[in-house]
């Protein structure tokens, strides 16, 4: 027996099926904070899945991570939808003073958690500018690098020494160009010497975005994010630009050119990278034991091994040694935590919109 | 003067074509159409707020505000549009963006109209799944697909290490991908599902009979295609034409992914702004974009519309 649906029927019918999935999602509200929960605004690199299901089995803690990309992003959506839904929030460097400024943020007492007590290098529980009065810290810090020149040792012939080669016609369509500003900036500041990146007049701005244009047109193209970079520099697109020498490994390991690093004479930009509390945080407590979790000695072990970069953790260190990876250990200068005080550190600008408006016209120049 | 007939013209005459008033059906009667009509229209007037016109108001009340260290300043301003007048390197760039743009339309119309032509006039049994093939790659994340023809033209693509193999070239060939020619390449693929089903609805309802009546009738296939087939067609490639041209000008992890970084295109420009925080710049971009899209629309709309000679 044949039955013919009518139009109307079927329109009924998907209303009522439409209605019922509606009222099924108001019925079950999205709970911003719920008991035995960590909200962690980090970025993707320093989630270790399995290191959150053990930390779950162990505790009854559910960390919900949540993405985030660049500085500036961040602390603008930030600024925008409020803090009040996250337990913590990761940042570079500097940034951690303007999520201070405003008000987003309580300083941690590091010599409370134990395993950062424990396994941190002395060095980063008392970084310039990030230490409160108390000898709190407005983060506890978890990676760092340099920003350095790495280049192709198969098609630069010269060691560069310095941030002029990026200019150089003869690497035109080679050159490395990220989309990330606060890590251009520095380099031109230092062509024209000026004395911070990040606090450039208007006059001095509009010298820095000329120089940026000529490293464009250098450039195949704008990468997004080091990934994009690796993978450029892996298949011989790119053969010189900006990152940091465990990057520069990692290039050889993904089965790309031999590569080489060296420190411009000029002097290099970094960043240090960790983890804020967020002012009167709703799962305060679960957060600090978070905060723990990932600074034992085999989370950090399972992270830097996959991320290769500066180590803030000793332990970890210590535990990648005993491992057998001694290799990924001195490439990423992870045993030299002195390596880090070595450079300056990322900021945020001191006029963002100035510097956003100067960046859209880098971007947009031909 | 060719004339778009959208219905067929009645037996009988004096009637307007589709308004005969003993065939219409009964909830078409005019005293239930006068009871229902506002409250018919309520939901199709609600998505159409919620979806479109809410969100455009946002942008346009945005575009008159300013952004000051990471905040909104609601004090309205002409300050975005200013911007906008005040430099070359934004009107250039939405130049090149509608330039881009039209070369994309009139090649993926090149690409879509011979590829439904051939599947409407000489794949009776596989037309739906021809079309259905066409349209699949919806079905893919655009990203995805975007990332698949970097496989295929980048430097280490399937293209360059073939030649290289082969020892027809030693280098890459430069054009291939971070170019136009890729941005424009890989926007006619995306683009070109729509121009096809756009082209399908036309081609498929065409009256073929007026074709072998003009070819009978001693017209070349050529000339048959100039003067009957194509400007029967036109609604279909009118709507093609909007149907690619509007995506291609908002298209953006295309040109960031695969076009000339010293080319740059609107779409990343406003999503720069937008992570930026400068809003309000952003808004007036895209507010900008907007007007332009409508006036297309329009203009579209204008001949598309079904005209009946009196």
């Amino acid at each position: 027996m044949k039955t013919h649906l009518k139009r109307r029927e079927l329109l009924k019918g998907a209303a009522a099926l439409g209605a019922a999935t509606a009222s099924g999602s108001l019925m079950t509200p999205r709970r911003a904070h719920a008991a035995g929960e960590v909200n962690w605004m980090a970025w993707g690199g320093h989630v270790e899945a399995e290191g959150i299901a053990k930390f779950y089995d162990d505790t009854g803690i559910r960390v919900n991570h949540i993405a985030m990309n660049s500085n500036a992003s961040t602390f603008a959506k930030l600024k925008l939808s409020g803090v009040s839904q996250y337990d913590l929030i990761e940042a570079d460097g500097l940034w951690t003073l303007q999520y201070l400024d405003a008000d987003m943020i309580e300083p941690i007492d590091l010599d409370s958690i134990p395993n950062v007590k424990a396994n941190m290098y002395e060095q980063f529980k008392h970084i310039p500018d990030l230490v409160t009065s108390d000898g709190k810290m407005l983060m506890a810090p978890w990676g760092w690098n340099p920003t350095i020149l790495v280049y192709n040792e198969d098609e630069v012939s010269e060691v560069p020494e310095s941030y002029e080669v990026l200019l150089d016609p003869k690497y035109k369509g080679h050159v490395a160009f990220s989309d990330q500003h606060e890590f251009m900036w520095p380099i031109a500041a230092f062509l024209l010497g000026y004395e911070d990146p990040f606090r450039m007049n208007d006059s001095q701005l509009e010298k820095a975005k000329e120089i940026l244009i000529r490293i464009k047109r250098n450039a195949p193209t704008i990468t997004k994010g080091w990934n994009e970079q690796l993978r450029l520099f892996v298949e011989g697109t790119i053969w010189i630009g900006m990152s940091s020498p465990g990057r520069a490994y990692t290039v050889t390991a993904n089965g790309g050119p031999k590569m080489g690093t060296n420190a411009p004479k000029e002097g290099y930009y970094g960043w240090i990278d960790g983890d804020m509390l967020v002012k009167d945080a709703a799962n305060r407590e679960d957060a600090l034991k978070w905060i723990n979790e990932i600074h034992s000695a085999d989370y950090v072990a399972t992270n830097f091994l996959r991320l290769q970069r500066g180590c803030a953790n000793r332990a970890g260190v210590e535990k990648l040694v005993a491992e057998g990876h001694e290799d990924i250990v001195k490439a990423n200068f992870m045993d030299q935590p002195e390596v880090a005080f070595n450079m300056k550190l990322i900021r945020a600008p001191e006029y963002p919109d100035k510097y956003a408006a100067a960046w859209n016209d880098v971007l947009a120049a031909t | 003067m060719s004339t778009i007939v959208t219905d067929p013209i009645p037996e009988e005459t004096g009637k307007p074509a589709g308004q005969s008033a003993e065939t219409a059906p009964s909830w078409a009667s005019s005293s239930r159409r006068t009871a229902n009509a506002p409250w018919s229209l309520a939901p199709a007037l609600l998505v159409q707020t919620m979806l479109f016109v809410a969100p455009l108001g946002i942008m346009f009340v945005y575009s008159f505000w300013t952004s000051r260290n990471y905040e909104i300043v609601p004090e309205w301003t002409l300050a975005n549009y200013r911007a906008f007048l005040d430099s070359w390197s934004y009107q250039s760039v939405l130049i090149r963006t509608l330039w881009t743009s039209a070369i994309i339309t009139l090649t993926t119309l090149l690409v879509a109209y011979p590829l439904t032509y051939y599947i409407v006039r000489y794949t009776q049994r596989w037309q739906k799944i021809l079309i259905g093939a066409v349209i699949l790659s919806f079905w893919t994340s655009g990203l995805l697909r975007a990332y698949a023809w970097m496989a295929i033209l980048g430097n280490g693509g399937v293209i360059n290490k073939g030649l290289r193999l082969l020892g027809v070239i030693d280098e890459p060939l430069p054009f291939l991908v971070y170019s136009q020619f890729a941005n424009i390449l890989v926007m006619t693929y995306f683009c070109l599902p729509f121009a096809v089903i756009a082209l399908y609805t036309s081609l498929e309802k065409m009256d073929w009979r007026l074709v072998q009546a003009a070819e009978d009738l001693g017209a070349s296939p050529s000339r048959a295609f100039l003067h009957v087939t194509l400007p029967q067609t036109m609604p279909g490639i009118i709507s093609a034409t909007v149907l690619t041209f509007i995506p291609a000008i908002g298209m953006f992890f295309v040109p960031i992914l695969m076009g000339d970084p010293n080319r740059m295109m609107i779409a990343p420009l406003i999503s720069n702004q937008m992570e930026a925080f400068q809003l309000g710049l952003g808004a007036a971009l895209s507010f900008i974009i907007a007007i332009i899209v409508m006036g297309v629309i329009a203009v579209a709309w204008h001949y598309v519309e079904p005209r009946v000679e009196e």
